[in-house]
């Protein structure tokens, strides 16, 4: 028995290097165009870009891959007679193996710059964990309203998004600024990571509930 | 260790209808089933319910006395080949069938490689396109392929045939045959179209408007139901007491589809014409009844 | 004429001998009127020209005749006509038939009489 989440674990990783190999693929096709064009050397442009770099591949890790998993691996999936407890549980495993590299990365690319940030550790911890809870949600939305839900889902955020991050830079200059702060005696950065932690965990549970509970339809 | 699969109650009800009402059925292993029902009397919604792919609102289903929901020793036995469509742009429709094929090889533990391969070849599909590009006819070719080569013990196929011509559906019914005498696994085939497949069924289960309307041996059945017709008055005399359904009238003439009591007949005179009756005549006569 | 149409025949023919059929009932009386051919197709859900070609027949025999912007009537003597019609072929359709089998299975001529005498 223990076989189907194992089953689970093959197809889901297999999935997420295939959707990372292109998301790599496409990014170094990008920047060879790229510096083609302008005549730098490519070791110096990525070294400059490293962070946007960085960015990209959490991007292609966590959200387009789970976005893949949602809108079509998981009705094949069930499809096939897999349990879902066995696809969810092959899915967060995946996933964490995932977050905890992109984590090591960040960490390495920090030790390259010239030592280990605690601040920047916690804004990745933060980041991926609410970048995980998005795309949790979203899968849920895809889920059960469809496309149209989906589409109608990222114009609000998106807005919401720009909305929140022009207003910050207007009072508060760079969002770095954060980091620093501290309210009344409280350290912004732990709510930071608190309330990023506790969105995850909690886009967790919903679409285990949704799962669970799930039809499968198409 | 009786190899029995059984619904209990099995009930379906969403906001807008109930699509099951209360279902009780039990199929034995080792036998190829048909079930026939009208567009949306249920029977994909059915189908799911067995093998774990949608909750009931009420009821439950097990095999061998465990329940099935959530299983998987129970749910490696079996294969759910449900109708592709060209559904969404997002949807699971954007894979290449090669893919596809290669996701069911690892999610079914018997998964046959090699008849996988040949029947591709014998089917001529081209495993590189996307299965939103196939033609309705491809899209069945693969569901096709799915539920024979997973070689699980109970294998549902939801309308197979549907799209195929029928040089296709001839082809698919001597291939189910041929494995079915081969390893004598058990088939749950829903269709519509009845009286070819009338022939490879040898039970079958009629679903009309959620409910059960009847399951039994084909023959069996097909032996005790008649079409009689001649004077209106004749025709009342004969079929008094019994199930009659599908009547219709011209004039002083009338013409009824009989259900009798096992090992019950009536006698043709010269003024009553006694007709057999094929499966998709008594399932007319049964299901097209509302309406009229 | 609510029977339903079978493979072993042309359906043209399925059409005219239901007709003849019912008339031997009584079902259809002799100057009654009978079904248009386009209810007959309705009836059967089969094209108008089959259905026309099996009335034709019945009226070329004169089982049936046509009153222009009516319809089609059975004929009066219909029933004997379609009774003698049947005699003379009954020995085709019927008698040899039996022979026949008879013979294949090694039924002979006393045996065949017996069985015949038993059951009248």
């Amino acid at each position: 028995m223990e076989n189907s989440i194992v089953r689970n674990i093959k197809n889901i990783s297999r999935i997420a290097l295939y959707t990372i190999s292109i998301g790599i693929a496409a990014i170094i096709a990008i920047t060879l165009f790229q510096v083609l064009l302008d005549g730098d050397d490519m070791y110096e442009y990525i070294k400059d870009n490293l962070q946007f770099y960085y960015f990209y591949i959490c991007t292609f890790a966590v959200f387009v891959f789970n976005l893949r998993l949602a809108t079509t691996d998981a009705s094949i999936i069930l499809t096939f007679c897999s349990r879902r407890k066995d696809y969810l549980a092959g899915k967060y495993a995946v996933n964490a193996v995932i977050i905890v590299i992109l984590l090591a990365i960040n960490l390495c690319i920090d030790i390259y710059n010239g030592g280990v940030k605690y601040n920047s550790m916690i804004l990745a911890v933060s980041a991926l964990a609410a970048l995980f809870g998005f795309i949790n949600i979203l899968s849920i939305i895809i889920t059960k309203y469809g496309f149209i839900g989906y589409i109608i889902f990222i114009f609000v955020v998106s807005f919401s998004v720009g909305v929140i991050a022009f207003l910050l830079t207007l009072t508060m200059g760079i969002t770095g600024f954060l980091l620093t702060l501290t309210i009344g005696g409280i350290d912004m950065r732990g709510v930071m990571l608190a309330a990023a932690l506790t969105f995850m965990v909690i886009s967790i549970i919903m679409e285990s509930r949704m799962v669970m509970k799930s039809d499968v339809k198409r | 260790m009786n190899n029995i699969l059984e619904c209990k109650g099995i009930t379906k009800e969403y906001k807008e209808k109930k699509a099951l009402k209360g279902i009780d059925l039990t199929l034995e292993k080792g036998k190829i089933y048909g079930m026939i029902g009208r567009n949306g009397a249920g029977k994909t919604t059915l189908l799911s319910i067995m093998t774990s792919q949608s909750r009931p609102t009420k009821g439950s289903v097990s095999l061998d006395g465990e329940t099935v929901w959530e299983n998987q020793k129970i749910l490696d036995k079996m294969c759910f080949s449900r109708e592709l469509n060209q559904v969404s742009v997002m949807g699971p429709n954007n894979m290449k069938v090669k893919e596809y094929l290669r996701t069911a090889s690892i999610y079914f533990p018997n998964w046959d490689k090699e008849m996988a391969d040949r029947l591709v070849k014998d089917f001529e599909l081209n495993v590189k396109q996307k299965i939103s590009k196939l033609s309705k006819g491809m899209m069945s070719m693969v569901t096709i392929i799915v539920a024979l080569a997973s070689k699980a013990e109970y294998t549902f196929l939801d309308e197979p045939v549907a799209g195929l011509d029928v040089v296709a559906r001839e082809q698919f019914y001597k291939i189910l045959l041929e494995e079915y005498n081969e390893t004598g696994r058990t088939f749950i085939i829903s269709t519509h179209i009845i009286e070819e497949a009338a022939d490879i069924f040898e039970e079958v289960i009629i679903i009309n408007r959620g409910e059960l309307l009847l399951k039994e041996n084909t023959q069996h059945l097909l032996e005790r139901a008649c079409h009689v017709s001649g004077k209106a008055d004749v025709v009342d005399k004969a079929v008094k007491g019994m199930e009659v359904h599908g009547v219709e009238n011209m004039g002083r003439s009338k013409g009824a589809t009989v259900l009798m009591e096992p090992g019950n007949w009536i006698e043709s005179t010269p003024d009553l014409s006694v007709q057999s009756v094929s499966l998709q005549n008594l399932f007319v006569a049964l299901c097209g009844e509302e309406g009229r | 004429m609510n029977e339903y149409l079978t493979q072993e025949k042309p359906i043209y023919i399925q059409i005219s001998e239901m007709i003849e059929q019912d008339i031997l009932r009584g079902i259809i009386l002799e100057e009654e009127r009978v079904p248009s051919t386009n209810e007959l197709a309705k009836l059967y859900s089969i094209n108008p020209a089959t259905a026309a070609k099996g009335v034709n027949m019945l009226v070329d025999k004169g089982i049936m005749y046509k009153k222009r912007g009516i319809g089609m009537f059975v004929s009066t003597g219909a029933k004997e006509m379609i009774k003698e019609k049947r005699k003379e072929e009954f020995f085709d359709n019927y008698i040899k038939r039996l022979l026949i089998e008879a013979e294949s299975i090694g039924i002979g001529k006393e045996e065949l009489i017996n069985m015949i005498k038993r059951s009248i």
